[in-house]
C-alpha cells in the first residue's frame, strides 16, 4: 500500500453522537478516511467481511456485541489495527485488561469536551496521533 | 458551518441521553417481565455509562460526576459486590431525574448548566455506594455467587417502585408534556390539514348549489339534502377546528433562534473589535417552523451585517457612547410576524450606493439623481449590490442583501429600511404568521387554469382604461416611472385562451422580488383562498407551475411560480 494512499477507518459506536464526534476527527487528518460505521460489535463484524479496512475505532460497552468480543472476533478473522475509544479503558478495568491482553493496538480516552474548541482540538489531536502512529504514517 | 455541526450535535445529545435516561427508569422500575435481573443490571450499567460518555462530550462536569457514581455502584452490583437496595433504587431514581433537568436545561441554555441538587444527591450516592461496600464485605464470598443479589434486585424491585415513584413524579410529569416527532410527520399532516380543508370547501360549494335547486324535487329528498347540507356545515367547522389545531403544532418557540442571533451579534463584536450593547425582545413568541427556518440565515447575515458594518469603529463614533446599540425585537401584528434589526450606526452610504449603481450601468446619472434616498437604500437588495469595499469572513458568507430579501419575499414577507446618516440604521421586517393558505387570483379563462398569488398582484384593470406604447413590436404598460413590457399570460404558461372571452382583455400588473410583470389576459377573474399541493412528477415539469390545486368541478388549477418570473424573462432576452 503506497504512503499517499487514505487510510479507510470504521466507527463502532453505539451513540451516534460519538460516531459524528469520531467522524469529524478522523475527517480532520486528510490521510484518513471514514469507510464505515456501525452501531455494535456484531455489525462491525459484518461489515469487516465485504469493506476492506485499514483501521478500527472500537467502543467498548455497546448492547448486542460488545468491544471486548468484537476484537477477539477481528483478531482471529483480520489483520485490521484497532484503538479501543472508550473511557473504560483509561481506568484499570477488567476490560481494560483484557483488551490489552487480546493485542489492542491502541487505546484512548472518549472525544471530550466538544463545545470547549481548544480542549475538542487537543483531544482529538490525542486521537490522530495515536492513529498515525498505529497505522504507521509517522 | 461550525454552527450546524454545533446544532447537530445538541439535537444528537438531547435525543441519546433522554433516550438512556428513560431507559434507566424502565429498568429501575423493572416493568420489562421478559429480562433477567443480571440483564437488567447490564443494560442499567450500559445506559449510565453511555450517559457519562455524552456528558463528558459536552463538558457537563456535574452530569459526568453523577453518571460515574450510579456506574460505579452498577459496576459492583453486576460484579456481585453489592445488591440493589430500595435506598439505592431511589438514589439512582433521583440521579436520573436530575440528568434528565440538566440535559434540558443545558441543551436549552447550549451551555453546562447547574441545578439544584446534584451535590446532595452525589453525597447520598457515594454514601450508598461506600456503606453498601462495607456492608457487603463480610458476605462478599456469598453474594459472587450471582443468584443472590439477583434475587434482591427483583423482591426491591418490587416494593420499591411505590416509594421512588413521587420523587420521580415531578420529572414524570415534565417529560410527558413534550414529545418528540418528526419534522417530516408534522409537514405531512399539515399537508393533509389543508387538503383537507380545500375539499371540505369544495364539497360545501357542491352542496350549496344542490340546495338551490330543491325546488323541484319530492319533499323527502329535498329535505335529505338539506340535512347533508347541515352536517357537512358542521364537518367544515370541525375540519376549521383541526386545520388551527394543527397549524399551532408547527408553532415554534423564537427562543432558539434568538439566542443564535444574540451568539452571533457578540461573537462578530470580538471579531471585530466593537463594544455592543445588544437587547433582544419578544423572544417569547412562537412562529411557524418553517417560516424560522427561512428567516435564520437572513436574519444571521443581518445581524452580522449591523454589527460588522452598520455600527462604526469604536474610535469612530464621536459624540454617541462607544458600545454600539444593537437591538432585535420579534412582535406580532395580527397574524404577522414583525422583525426589528437596528442598530445606531452610521447608516446607509446613500451617495456611495448611488456611485456604485452608476458605475455598474444600473443607472444612468440622470436616473440616479432622480430617485429619492429611500429608493436609493433599496438598491442594497439587487443581486451583487454590497457596499462593503472588502469581503472577509464576517460579511462574505454568501448570503448577501439580495439573498435576504428573496427569502422574505419568497415567504410573502416585506422589508423595510429606514436609516440616518450618522444615526443608524433599522430594517424592519414583516412576514405572515403561517403557510396555509393562499389568497389568489384565478385566471379560470385559461385552459389549465392558472391562479396567481394576490400579494404580488399590484392591481387588474381592463385594457381599455390604459394607455399603452408600442415599441419595435412590444407593447408596454406606464407604472410609476417604469415601462414594463406586456407578456400573454397564455404563452407564457404555454396555457390555451378560451375563445368566448376574447373581447375581456385585462393586463396584470406583478410586483415580484422587485421586479414588475405586465401580464395581459382575456377573460373574468376569480378570487379565492386556495391550499396547493406539491405538484407531482409530470406536473413539476411545466415550467411555471409551483403548485397544484382540484376545483369543486374537479378542474385542476395550477399555481402560477410567480417567484421564478424573472428568471423566465432573463432567460427570453
Amino acid at each position: 500500500m503506497s504512503l499517499a494512499e487514505t487510510k479507510k477507518v470504521l466507527i463502532v459506536d453505539d451513540s451516534k453522537m460519538m460516531r459524528v464526534l469520531l467522524a469529524r476527527v478522523v475527517k480532520s487528518d486528510p490521510s484518513f478516511e471514514v469507510a464505515g460505521e456501525a452501531d455494535n460489535g456484531q455489525a462491525a463484524i459484518d461489515l469487516l467481511s465485504e469493506t476492506s479496512i485499514d483501521l478500527v475505532l472500537l467502543d467498548i460497552e455497546m448492547p448486542v456485541m460488545n468491544g471486548v468480543e468484537a476484537l477477539r472476533q477481528i483478531r482471529l478473522k483480520h489483520d485490521i489495527k484497532v484503538i479501543v475509544v472508550s473511557s473504560l479503558a483509561q481506568v484499570a478495568s477488567v476490560q481494560a485488561a483484557e483488551v490489552k491482553q487480546l493485542g489492542v493496538d491502541g487505546i484512548v480516552d472518549k472525544p471530550g469536551g466538544a463545545l470547549d474548541p481548544s480542549l475538542a482540538a487537543t483531544k482529538g489531536q490525542e486521537l490522530i496521533s495515536l492513529m498515525r502512529e498505529v497505522t504507521g504514517l509517522n | 458551518m461550525s454552527d450546524d455541526f454545533e446544532d447537530d450535535l445538541w439535537v444528537l445529545f438531547e435525543a441519546e441521553s433522554l433516550e438512556h435516561c428513560t431507559s434507566c427508569e424502565d429498568h429501575l422500575f423493572g416493568d420489562d417481565e421478559e429480562t433477567t435481573p443480571g440483564e437488567r443490571l447490564n443494560k442499567l450499567f450500559r445506559a449510565f455509562h453511555s450517559l457519562k460518555s455524552l456528558a463528558s462530550s459536552m463538558g457537563m462536569q456535574n452530569m459526568v460526576e453523577l453518571a460515574h457514581a450510579c456506574e460505579d455502584i452498577l459496576g459492583a452490583a453486576r460484579n456481585g459486590h453489592i445488591s440493589i437496595t430500595s435506598d439505592i433504587k431511589s438514589g439512582l431514581i433521583e440521579a436520573t431525574d436530575l440528568m434528565r433537568q440538566l440535559v434540558v436545561t443545558t441543551v436549552a441554555q447550549r451551555k453546562p448548566a447547574m441545578i439544584d441538587g446534584v451535590i446532595s444527591c452525589l453525597e447520598n450516592l457515594k454514601m450508598i455506594a461506600a456503606g453498601s461496600e462495607t456492608a457487603a464485605e463480610p458476605d462478599s464470598l456469598v453474594s459472587t455467587n450471582s443468584a443472590v443479589p439477583a434475587n434482591n434486585t427483583q423482591d426491591e424491585a418490587a416494593d420499591g417502585s411505590d416509594a421512588s415513584s413521587g420523587q420521580s413524579g415531578g420529572a414524570q410529569a415534565s417529560s410527558d408534556r413534550f414529545v418528540r416527532v418528526a419534522s417530516d410527520s408534522l409537514d405531512n399532516l399539515f399537508r393533509l390539514s389543508g387538503t383537507l380543508v380545500a375539499k371540505a370547501a369544495v364539497l360545501a360549494k357542491i352542496t350549496h348549489n344542490a340546495a338551490d335547486v330543491t325546488a323541484g324535487l319530492p319533499a323527502d329528498q329535498s329535505q335529505q339534502l338539506i340535512e347533508i347540507r347541515n352536517q357537512l356545515e358542521k364537518v367544515s367547522r370541525d375540519i376549521d377546528f383541526l386545520n388551527t389545531a394543527v397549524a399551532d403544532l408547527r408553532l415554534v418557540p423564537l427562543d432558539d433562534l434568538a439566542r443564535r442571533l444574540r451568539r452571533t451579534a457578540f461573537d462578530t463584536a470580538r471579531k471585530v473589535n466593537k463594544d455592543i450593547e445588544l437587547a433582544v425582545d419578544g423572544e417569547e413568541m412562537r412562529a411557524d417552523r418553517a417560516i424560522v427556518r427561512t428567516l435564520t440565515d437572513p436574519l444571521l447575515h443581518m445581524v452580522r451585517n449591523a454589527v460588522d458594518h452598520g455600527l462604526e469603529a469604536p474610535a469612530g463614533r464621536g459624540d454617541k457612547p462607544q458600545a454600539g446599540k444593537v437591538q432585535i425585537s420579534f412582535s406580532r401584528s395580527g397574524s404577522s410576524l414583525k422583525i426589528l434589526i437596528k442598530d445606531d450606526g452610521r447608516g446607509l452610504d446613500v451617495e456611495r450606493i448611488r456611485q456604485i449603481a452608476i458605475e455598474r450601468r444600473r443607472l444612468t446619472a440622470s436616473e440616479a439623481n432622480e430617485m429619492s434616498d429611500s429608493q436609493m437604500q433599496r438598491l442594497i437588495f439587487e443581486p451583487g449590490f454590497s457596499t462593503a469595499s472588502q469581503l472577509d469572513d464576517t460579511s462574505g458568507r454568501g448570503v448577501g442583501m439580495d439573498v435576504v430579501f428573496r427569502n422574505i419575499s419568497l415567504l410573502g414577507g416585506e422589508i423595510e429600511i429606514a436609516s440616518d446618516a450618522g444615526k443608524g440604521t433599522a430594517f424592519s421586517i414583516t412576514v405572515p404568521g403561517a403557510t396555509s393558505t393562499e389568497a389568489c387570483v384565478i385566471l379560470s379563462a385559461l385552459t389549465p387554469i392558472y391562479a396567481i398569488p394576490s400579494r404580488v398582484v399590484v392591481w387588474i384593470k381592463s385594457a381599455g382604461e390604459l394607455e399603452t406604447e408600442q415599441r419595435r413590436g412590444i407593447e408596454y404598460v406606464h407604472h410609476e416611472n417604469h415601462q414594463i413590457p406586456i407578456q400573454q399570460v397564455h404563452m407564457l404558461t404555454g396555457s390555451q385562451q378560451n375563445t368566448t372571452s376574447l373581447t375581456d382583455v385585462k393586463i396584470i400588473l406583478l410586483h415580484v422580488l422587485g421586479f414588475y410583470f405586465a401580464l395581459k389576459y382575456q377573460g373574468g377573474v376569480e378570487f379565492a383562498d386556495l391550499v396547493f399541493e406539491e405538484p407531482d412528477l409530470f406536473i413539476s415539469k411545466l415550467p411555471m407551475v409551483s403548485g397544484t390545486t382540484i376545483t369543486d368541478a374537479s378542474n385542476v388549477i395550477f399555481r402560477l411560480d410567480v417567484e421564478k418570473l424573472d428568471q423566465m424573462m432573463h432567460d427570453r432576452s
